[in-house]
């Protein structure tokens, strides 16, 4: 589940005061004076594959910057919101998630986008900081120093948590993609607070099938890793939620067009949570 | 859609977001649409098309050795790969020597 219509069809969307996804740049005038809570998620990075087993990490996620405002329907808000990275395909590196900003005359958050796994590497991809606003928190770390890693998830509560780094060889360690801090099976504006995130997609060994496993990260999480195991087994890594980083994708080398995968990083998003109309 | 927002000076991407156009031209100066990697997934026929001819090419030099203690089986195996895309085992099962 990549997109936030995705999660609001899967059974989230709840509430009980006015809240308004913003899922793409805009500008934008609320729609009732009040007082509200913007979100800002920036979006994730994309994992890294390598196909003949060797390091790679995962993408970050976006950072989180939350700010409390008054909204009047005479203003007007420039809403950017960053594209998912891309994953990288084939011993490719992924790409940097974007940026997601918020602004008006007297505010401006930003949400910048996660960095995004590398080939050859065992450094951890860094997640996005955060800025102007009542709190912001950098997203979590790719995971690294392994060839099968999983993307970070956004941090709401505090720093997001860092996907995690495994070698093919040692199943035990497989990981998940870095969980949502503010996990719960339904999204909801609770004075403000963003709520609803989901887990991290699940590590998968050589049966990562679309049509049979789905490693995508939950709403604000990170995706899982993939290791494909033949030609007809390729490895196709889980994508970020919402603002979390792509898991990568490896194999053995079984051949030298084995397909690899790595997932892409989620989209960022703004949310606008009324807190009191009129 | 997505825009890569570009950097005036050097045009280096500073930026990828989603949006319409409209807004793009309306508050970037710089900006290009983001064109997708181009896509490498092969079929399972051009994986297995691509295995056959390497195996093709690494058992070349077997033909004109007369003496070579597996030539038989070489010049059979050579023989299924050259037939394989043509039988209903192609590409899922791959010709053994």
């Amino acid at each position: 589940m990549s997109n936030f219509t995705d999660f609001i069809s899967s059974g989230g969307g709840g509430g009980t005061l006015y809240t308004i996804p913003i899922t793409k740049s805009a500008t934008w005038t609320p729609p009732y004076n009040g007082t509200a809570v913007i979100h800002c998620i920036g979006a994730g990075g994309g994992g890294a594959s390598d196909g003949g087993g060797g390091y790679c990490s995962a993408g970050a996620a976006g950072g989180y910057s939350r700010k409390s405002v008054t909204l009047s329907t005479g203003t007007n808000w420039t809403m950017v919101v960053g594209a998912g990275g891309a994953g990288g395909n084939n011993s490719g590196n992924g790409v940097s998630g974007g940026n997601t900003t918020a602004t008006d005359s007297s505010s401006s958050l930003t949400a910048n986008g996660g960095a995004a796994g590398l080939t050859n590497s065992v450094g951890a991809p860094i997640g996005g900081s955060a800025s102007g606003g009542d709190i912001n928190n950098t997203g979590g770390a790719g995971g690294s120093n392994g060839n099968m890693c999983t993307g970070g998830a956004v941090g709401v509560l505090g720093t997001g948590m860092a996907g995690t780094g495994a070698m093919s060889v040692d199943a035990a360690a497989y990981g998940y993609g870095g969980h949502s801090d503010v996990q719960s099976p339904q999204f909801e504006n609770t004075n403000g607070e963003l709520r609803g995130g989901g887990r991290g997609g699940k590590t998968q060994y050589g049966n990562s099938i679309p049509s049979i496993v789905n490693s995508d990260g939950g709403f604000l999480a990170g995706g899982g890793a993939a290791w494909g195991v033949s030609d007809t087994r390729p490895a196709f890594a889980g994508d970020g939620g919402i603002g979390g980083g792509g898991g990568t994708s490896n194999g053995a080398q079984f051949s030298a067009i084995q397909i690899q995968n790595a997932g892409s990083g989620g989209n960022g998003l703004i949310i606008v949570m009324y807190t009191a109309i009129g | 859609m997505k825009y890569n927002i570009l950097d005036a000076a050097d045009g280096n991407v500073i930026n990828t977001i989603l949006a319409d156009a409209e807004f793009v031209e309306a508050n970037f100066e710089h900006y290009e649409e983001w064109v997708a990697p181009t896509p490498v997934k092969p079929t399972a026929e051009e994986t297995a098309q691509q295995w056959r001819d390497s195996e093709l090419s690494a058992t070349d030099y077997i033909v004109p050795l007369s003496d070579h203690p597996q030539r038989d089986d070489y010049i059979l195996y050579r023989e299924s790969l050259r037939q394989w895309p043509s039988t209903d085992s192609f590409p899922a099962t791959r010709p053994e020597l």
